[in-house]
């Protein structure tokens, strides 16, 4: 039977310094649910705190029940984390660094560090210097190390960053069987990658959640639709740029994504949207508080 | 009056009408569940906010946290550059000191013996290399362990500390031999020399333990730096200001001092749970 793991977080408030992250209350649960939102809405600060790193100012975030200030090396040995910058210890080389916090998570068994080293395709570079390897191989190193412990939570802060189209794939792949049967909370900017991972969607703007829910209910009631096809470089040319999603230069004409009530042009049709076109037309209405698109 | 036709009519109108409107009722459309869906989303997590029983535990491969197991795995961080390091500077002490001159046979004009001048100086630069935590995501992913992250912190440079006192307790031995082997003229006062440097040495450690917390390590090695230099300046002062009772008074002074402090930053980090970063 699926173990169903929660976080909830309970009124919390923190001060930054250009906003202050305010949540009155939400639920986290087993499975991969993606944090979006503009840059500087909160989403860092809202994974440090529930990764233990920073502890809220006002408000409780209790992890099956418990809360962090009473439980603190129990939730903590259950968390794995990988920020969205990380310099690794270059002098070390994957193995010894691997080792080094796999014992700092209190896992001692060598095989936990072989076996993640062959998860994250890692073998080839063991032995070499981190300094000496590349950007890519690096974030894998970094993202492995989040899952020395086998961690119920784990909270990722764009966790795909500098790696490759490949990479990219496996990495999802991997913790979408991770998610099974743990929370894995990923703050993502390219939400394309992850619409067939994602089981839920925090949207925060602000420091504050503007929605919560399945990745099926965020694509869903959006007050534009979606409009997709070729239209000619002058009828490109007229279309307001703040409703584009996506455009692409085709042979003779231009591929484009666009979010309006009604079709903007000859040749669109009305498409599926996706996470992404949803983040962008809810960011839309945000944005411009433009009712009239609505209808 | 009413026909008895119209009647029935009534009857039969009166019972058709609720399956005739369901009949012509039409079935919801997509929008309208994905509309209900969407409305029932609360209680759905609610439904699994109750079902989420099972109590968190340690994973069964996670040993639980213990100090020993701290002060090994962060000496192991750094003991193989330490440890060179170290013997190769306290080596070079050893056999720089003629053990029939005694031990100030290198340092006349110096305020204080090699010995107590190098070993500060060995013990900053030990503990500015070993912090190694610069990198604020280093120092987020160290401090979410079972262990408090200043308790981390702790044991890296408290085995820092011991590896240089260490290394210097051990050459102050293998001195005070050669210097005993050498013959009756030369004599170490085995004493006052180890308190020498040791109290210098603590102080350090603790000032440095004590500020790290506050205020950094740019701060840490910053008042241990000037500790270090009005100790020099306090070193210099004459006999005629300073007996030697007094200098020996002041010295276990330093060392308690070091010593307090150590502890006071050892509390201190087995109290602090979250890190600044």
């Amino acid at each position: 039977m699926r173990v169903n793991w929660m976080i909830r977080i309970e009124q919390v408030e923190h001060q930054k310094p250009s906003f202050t992250l305010n949540i009155d209350r939400s639920r986290l649960f087993s499975g991969i649910t993606l944090l979006v939102g503009a840059n500087g809405a909160g989403k860092t600060t809202l994974l440090e705190l529930l990764s233990t790193v920073r502890i809220p100012e006002k408000g409780k975030i209790t992890y099956q029940g418990m809360e962090a200030a009473s439980h603190l090396p129990l939730i903590r040995s259950q968390i794995g984390y990988v920020p969205s910058e990380i310099e690794l210890y270059g002098g070390m080389t994957a193995e010894k660094l691997l080792r080094y916090l796999a014992e700092l998570k209190g896992v001692y068994a060598p095989s936990a560090v072989r076996n993640i080293i062959a998860d994250f395709r890692l073998g080839e570079y063991a032995k070499t210097r981190i300094r000496r390897l590349s950007q890519g191989q690096q974030r894998r190193i970094a993202l492995a190390q989040s899952l020395l412990a086998e961690p119920r939570f784990l909270f990722l802060d764009e966790p795909l960053n500098g790696l490759d189209a490949e990479e990219r794939k496996l990495i999802i792949a991997y913790l979408v069987r991770y998610a099974a049967e743990r929370i894995v909370v990923a703050c993502v900017h390219e939400l394309n990658e992850w619409e067939a991972a994602a089981d839920r969607v925090i949207w925060l703007e602000n420091g504050t959640i503007c929605f919560e829910g399945s990745a099926a209910n965020w694509k869903r009631n959006l007050p534009l639709k979606v409009w997709t096809g070729e239209v000619s470089a002058d009828c490109f040319k007229a279309l307001p740029l703040d409703r584009m999603i996506h455009f692409r230069p085709a042979d003779h004409s231009v591929y484009v994504r666009f979010a309006a009530y009604d079709a903007p042009a000859e040749g669109l049709d009305a498409s599926e949207p996706t996470l992404e076109d949803a983040f962008f037309i809810r960011r839309m209405i945000v944005k411009n508080h433009d009712i009239t698109l609505c209808k | 009056m009413n026909h008895p036709v119209d009647n029935e009519l009534k009857v039969l109108e009166a019972q058709l009408r609720d399956p005739i409107r369901r009949a012509l009722e039409l079935p919801p459309s997509p929008e309208e569940t994905a509309l209900l869906l969407g409305a029932l989303q609360p209680e759905f997590d609610q439904l699994r906010e109750k079902a989420s029983g099972k109590a968190l535990t340690f994973n069964p491969e996670v040993k639980p946290p213990s100090l020993g197991r701290l002060l090994s795995n962060q000496f192991r961080l750094n003991h193989k550059a330490l440890m060179l390091s170290g013997a190769a500077v306290f080596l070079m002490l050893v056999l720089l000191i003629d053990p029939k001159a005694g031990i100030d046979s290198m340092s006349p004009l110096l305020p204080a013996s090699l010995f107590s001048l190098i070993t500060p100086l060995m013990l900053m630069a030990s503990i500015l290399f070993s912090y190694r935590t610069w990198d604020p995501g280093m120092r987020m992913i160290e401090s979410i362990t079972p262990y408090p992250p200043f308790l981390v912190l702790f044991s890296r440079m408290i085995t820092v500390i011991a590896l240089i006192v260490g290394w210097a307790g051990l050459s102050s031995l293998i001195m005070g031999i050669r210097i005993w082997i050498a013959g009756e003229d030369a004599r170490l006062p085995f004493g006052p020399f180890l308190l020498e440097w040791l109290g210098i040495t603590l102080l350090t450690a603790g000032i440095i333990m004590e500020l790290l917390f506050r205020k950094g390590i740019g701060t840490a090695i910053g008042g241990a730096a000037v500790l270090y230099v009005l100790w020099i300046l306090f070193g210099m002062m004459g006999p005629e200001h300073v007996t030697f009772q007094i200098r020996l008074a002041a010295e276990a002074a330093m060392m308690a001092a070091g010593a307090l402090l150590l502890l006071g930053s050892y509390s201190r980090s087995r109290k602090i749970i979250a890190m600044g970063v």
